[in-house]
């Protein structure tokens, strides 16, 4: 689910950079649309977002892993009833997940056909690459040794190839066709240099993130568009450092190389011959378009690229599918438990991810440790938790119980193991070792742990005699209060149970 | 023999018609300090050679034989060379090739000798 969230705001970014580039493609430097591919590869690769990683961890999100758990055969060891009662509340609380599997097995599977779809033919190639033979031509040993780079280049030459090119990210060779024009020296310097300026900037790098994440994002049609398009804007930024390098006055010469290696490749690959005639006419216009780069290109440029990493590191992955409960809260902090000192001590957590325990407060007593957390979206986690509008005047945990005291009165028939999830650390639910007792004349609702759960060896066991480690108690939004209101958003808390 | 040899495989052929039969090992020794190869990359192309027919394996030592002989496989590129570029027509490469201004008068006395020689 989180895959298409990320594929579909990366479609936005790519859609917004096709747009840009079919405007502007010839007034801002080109290294530019590598920045934006770059910022689009990071949203494809990258599950959640720069300034608040945890915003969208809602309780779907939770129910998941709780799905999961249920499915492991250690649940066939629970009561006949309290599997009923379970899948009862699943259904409610999360009734699309569960399909998402199939999907996933597609996913999956279209990922390894892709994956190889790349791989076979590019290693296979690699072997046959090997066997091409050193080049002793004279302007090539002499460019050889002007250049400076931390990995050795190597100039080769192979007879079944039509156009150069350049493969290999730690040893980078550059392999030249057999029977290319030896004699034309400057010819020669531009395809060494082209082919250079792929080796400095790890071109060979680019090309590989580009198909990883064309491999994960498959089933996503502009994904493939970004693959071309980048491929070709890797192509034209290194002409254009090309042409800078060797100055504005040898973009035609430079060109016309390009032309005649481009009539050469037609000879052979026939198959992809118009794509690449529309790719080599882009390069060419590219080309014989490119102007001294101007301020407001620049700035132009500048600009975008801020945009558009702004908008990835905001926006976060898009929510589709069931809207998590809690998303409508997003007004400062949300109420969790009151600040009361006899019960509960003032909370400070530090977030580690979505996982359930995050203990890094202790609570003193003789009742056990109170972490309080509310995963819901929207919390400002270093506010105090208090709050005048918390429905929960105080939390009371002893050997035994779990007593929940509320500010006002509260729907009795809300108040039940649909509604109040108590899981263990590992996210099984517990509600079958609990009964559910609502006081209404002192507006406590009672979490009994059932006799015949009560540890009677030494190493109780979370399944056969009752909670063994942290337990985790949500209060969704299913609970409503006596005048028929419904929480503001759900509201989870933690502690260690020692029975 | 209608064999196409590229020119990696060319190579390996080339030490052959040299030296003679030779261990796979020793080609890849002289080719590693000719033109950079690995051992495998080596193997790799003397193993389509024998796929192609143009080298025998003879055991123990992996000794290979060529099968083709060089002026089979300079025939072939001939004939290649003609059918692709000069229409199927010999004469017309002889005539390209006494149009070279690279050649000296010795050597083009050379070939007219040769051309008489065949009339």
């Amino acid at each position: 689910m989180i895959l298409i969230e990320m594929s579909i705001s990366a479609t936005l970014l790519i859609l917004m950079i096709i747009v840009i580039r079919s405007l502007a493609i010839h007034s801002i430097p080109k290294v530019t649309f590598m920045v934006l591919w770059g910022v689009v590869l990071f949203r494809l690769f990258i599950p959640f977002s720069l300034s608040s990683p945890f915003q969208n961890l809602g309780l779907a999100d939770k129910l998941n892993g709780y799905l999961i758990r249920l499915s492991a055969p250690s649940v066939a060891t629970l009561p006949q009833t309290s599997i009923i009662q379970l899948s009862i509340h699943l259904t409610q609380q999360a009734a699309t997940p569960i399909s998402i599997n199939p999907f996933l097995g597609i996913w999956a599977a279209g990922l390894i056909l892709c994956a190889l779809f790349f791989l076979i033919p590019h290693l296979r190639s690699l072997l046959e690459y090997r066997t091409a033979l050193p080049v002793n031509h004279p302007v090539i040993v002499q460019w050889l040794r002007e250049q400076k780079t931390i990995r050795p280049i190597h100039v080769r030459q192979f007879d079944r190839i039509s156009a150069p090119f350049t493969y290999g990210l730690f040893r980078p060779v550059i392999l030249l066709p057999k029977g290319m024009d030896w004699s034309d020296e400057k010819q020669l310097q531009y395809i060494l240099t082209h082919e250079f300026i792929h080796i400095k900037r790890l071109d060979a790098l680019w090309k590989w993130l580009l198909a990883a994440g064309l491999c994960i994002h498959w089933f996503n049609p502009l994904v493939w568009i970004m693959y071309v398009l980048a491929n070709r804007d890797i192509e034209l930024s290194c002409d254009e450092a090309v042409v800078r390098a060797f100055g504005a006055n040898q973009k035609s010469a430079y060109a016309l190389t390009l032309v005649r290696m481009e009539e050469r490749r037609s000879l052979q690959t026939l198959l992809c011959n118009n794509f690449s005639r529309n790719a080599i006419k882009e390069r060419i216009d590219a080309i014989m378009k490119l102007k001294n780069t101007s301020l407001t290109g620049i700035t132009a440029a500048l600009v975008l690229v801020i945009v558009a990493a702004t908008a990835c590191a905001t926006t976060g992955p898009i929510k589709i599918g069931t809207p998590a409960p809690g998303n409508g809260n997003s007004s400062g902090a949300t109420p969790v438990l009151q600040n009361s000192p006899t019960s509960i001590a003032p909370i400070s957590t530090v977030m580690n991810g979505n996982s359930l325990a995050v203990p890094t407060l202790g609570y003193p007593s003789d009742t056990g440790n109170v972490y309080a957390i509310s995963l819901s979206e929207g919390n400002s986690l270093s506010q105090p938790v208090t709050s005048v509008t918390s429905p929960i005047e105080q939390i009371n945990i002893t050997a035994d119980s779990i007593v929940i005291k509320f500010h006002q009165d509260m729907e009795v028939s809300t108040l039940n193991s649909h509604s109040v999830i108590v899981a263990d650390e590992h996210s099984t639910i517990l509600t079958y070792a609990f009964d559910f007792n609502y006081h209404e004349d002192t507006r406590e609702l009672h979490l009994d742990l059932k006799p015949e759960m009560k540890p009677t060896v030494a190493l109780p066991s979370p399944f056969g005699t009752g909670p063994a480690g942290p337990i985790q108690v949500i209060l969704t939004q299913n609970i409503r209060t006596g005048d028929g209101k419904s929480l503001i958003s759900e509201i989870d808390f933690m502690f260690d149970y020692q029975p | 023999m209608e064999v196409k040899l590229f020119d990696s495989e060319l190579r390996v052929m080339e030490i052959l018609w040299n030296e003679g039969d030779v261990t796979a090992k020793r080609i890849a020794d002289i080719l590693g300090k000719q033109v950079g190869w690995s051992k495998t990359t080596t193997y790799t192309v003397i193993k389509k050679c024998i796929a192609k027919g143009a080298i025998s394996r003879i055991e123990p030592g992996f000794l290979c034989h060529a099968l083709i002989t060089r002026e089979q496989a300079q025939e072939f590129e001939t004939t290649e060379l003609i059918k692709k570029m000069y229409g199927g027509v010999a004469d017309r490469l002889i005539a390209s090739l006494l149009g070279r201004n690279d050649l000296n008068a010795n050597e083009i006395e050379r070939l007219k000798r040769i051309v008489k020689e065949l009339d």
